[in-house]
């Protein structure tokens, strides 16, 4: 302990200083006096955050300032070799951008385009950065104004086409976004069909290869919707017994509905191949 | 008393000199004009502010790790090479000695807050640059001081330098700081959210605000904003009253050196 005292003292270089009753008096009370002066002047100076400022004008001008982003090359360069990093720095800055010193932003006041080059730019940098798909879903999809949520569920579209393996699920969000915030199914069905085309041979669950039949039937066309189910069924791509049976009842739903013939025509195969009878559980 | 002042202060200016201090910062402003040219010019909008924002973001730094750098390893050589016990083996105070290298380094400093100035008068109106120069001098001064300051008590050129650096990172974060700790998911109910909080703003009493004293969006959008935020209004009383903190502080550990 003594020892580690003196490495202490030695390495603080204690051991060559004089006592500070040695120190002239006034040296003293100017150190004294020049902290109490810098506590006082700063606990005097304002804070930078000013009070919160709802008017519209305050709102849009900041929005304004959003600066535009950045193009690859030049982020590349500003990254210094670490792009994954500086693309989440990026989502970081982006996430409080809505927040300025003062003046807290409605996402919807915010310049949308701008918004989007940002979060392409994220992505450039580093595709496995999850940040802008789910910003763009969450946030900036999430506002009030029908306009800008669409523009938003058509950019996770975009970027979805880019990787559909990767970001199957994003897509399937954007679907139903479209039907239940905006309650535009025509755009929930066309998202949807994308996502079922273009995911083709990937293992996908059931609930996002069906969304599309699901909306078509939504959408009124219950004649194309049960093709589409029956399709489905008949491929074969449904292997799990409660999934078709659930998807079975489905299509004799649909039937029934139209009035139609029953379903049992086009299931017996299916039935059969997966081994399930109706007595099962 | 003021003329070994002035004798010491000439003598540090020398040193710059003998250091090749002022063609390498001639060297690095220019670098940092070539750097501005050839980013803006790729930007498809704003170029002239991207090439403002990145002067000014650049030389900003520059400055002070230049200045920190020099003082630091200046005073450790004076004082490894006895050069210091030879000062105050003549009639010298240690009073003078401190401010005459401090009266030094602020020359220092005046001399890259004007090559920025010049520099940012490229991109933004002069008045804004000058103001944006004034602002980066007092921050050029305070790290001057504090520089001076740790050198002088740990008399390692690592362990110093280290010390600058996060001086000057949490003064230039600081207000970003106090912001992010009662931020949008500040929890007033939470222990450890106000305790962080308060800690935040116990550390902004102690340190200056660098981030109000040249900020690069002056240049960027070429205008001064807040009247707060001017240097000789707001910011100058804060750095001469830092400043002369950081003198006597460093006065009291020079007395009490045993040399």
């Amino acid at each position: 302990m003594r020892r580690l005292r003196l490495r202490l003292r030695c390495l603080s270089g204690a051991g060559q200083q004089r006592r500070l009753r040695e120190v002239p008096r006034p040296l003293l009370l100017l150190f004294a006096g020049a902290l109490a002066a810098q506590l006082l002047l700063a606990s005097a100076t304002p804070r930078r955050e000013a009070p919160l400022q709802d008017s519209a004008s305050a709102a849009t001008a900041a929005a304004a300032e959003m600066p535009q982003a950045f193009i690859e090359p030049v982020a590349r360069a500003m990254a210094l070799g670490d792009p994954a990093t500086f693309s989440r720095a990026l989502s970081l800055w982006l996430q409080n951008a809505d927040y300025e010193p003062g003046l807290s932003l409605p996402l919807a006041s915010l310049d949308y385009p701008r918004v989007g080059a940002w979060l392409d730019l994220q992505l450039a940098l580093d595709a496995e950065n999850r940040f802008p798909m789910l910003a763009a879903l969450h946030l900036y999809g999430s506002v009030g104004e029908r306009d800008k949520v669409r523009w938003m569920l058509e950019w996770v579209a975009r970027h979805f086409r880019e990787a559909p393996a990767a970001r199957w699920r994003y897509m399937a969000e954007a679907a139903v976004k479209a039907k239940h915030k905006l309650g535009d199914l025509q755009l929930a069905y066309r998202l949807a069909s994308e996502l079922d085309q273009r995911t083709r041979g990937l293992p996908l669950p059931g609930w996002a290869r069906q969304l599309h039949i699901f909306l078509k039937a939504d959408l009124g066309e219950r004649e194309e919707a049960r093709a589409l189910l029956g399709a489905l069924i008949e491929s074969g791509q449904i292997t799990r017994p409660e999934e078709l049976r659930f998807l079975s009842h489905k299509l004799a739903e649909m039937t029934a509905q139209k009035g139609d013939e029953n379903p049992d025509e086009v299931l017996t195969n299916r039935r059969q191949s997966v081994d399930i009878s109706p007595s099962m559980p | 008393m003021f003329h070994h002042i002035a004798a010491i202060a000439r003598h540090t200016i020398r040193e710059t000199h003998h250091g090749r201090l002022p063609w390498i910062a001639i060297g690095l402003v220019l670098l940092c004009v070539l750097m501005a040219e050839f980013i803006g010019n790729t930007a498809l909008t704003d170029a002239e502010q991207i090439k403002a924002g990145i002067v000014g973001f650049a030389l900003r730094w520059l400055g002070a790790l230049l200045l920190a750098v020099f003082v630091i390893a200046s005073q450790v050589r004076e004082s490894e090479d006895r050069i210091i016990e030879l000062f105050f083996s003549l009639p010298i105070r240690r009073e003078h000695y401190f401010l005459g290298k401090l009266l030094g380094y602020l020359a220092l400093a005046a001399y890259l807050a004007l090559l920025a100035g010049l520099a940012a008068a490229l991109y933004a109106p002069p008045a804004v640059a000058l103001a944006w120069a004034l602002g980066h001098l007092l921050e050029l001064a305070l790290v001057a001081g504090f520089a001076l300051l740790v050198a002088i008590s740990i008399g390692n050129i690592t362990a110093a330098t280290c010390a600058v650096a996060g001086f000057y990172m949490l003064a230039r974060g600081i207000g970003a700081l106090q912001l992010m700790a009662t931020g949008p998911f500040y929890d007033a109910d939470s222990l450890a959210d106000r305790f962080l909080a308060a800690a935040v703003d116990y550390v902004a009493l102690i340190v200056p605000h660098f981030d109000r004293y040249a900020p690069v969006d002056w240049l960027v959008r070429g205008e001064v904003r807040a009247v707060t935020d001017i240097p000789l209004g707001g910011s100058l009383p804060q750095a001469a009253v830092y400043l002369l903190l950081l003198c006597a502080a460093g006065l009291v550990d020079l007395r009490r050196k045993q040399l």
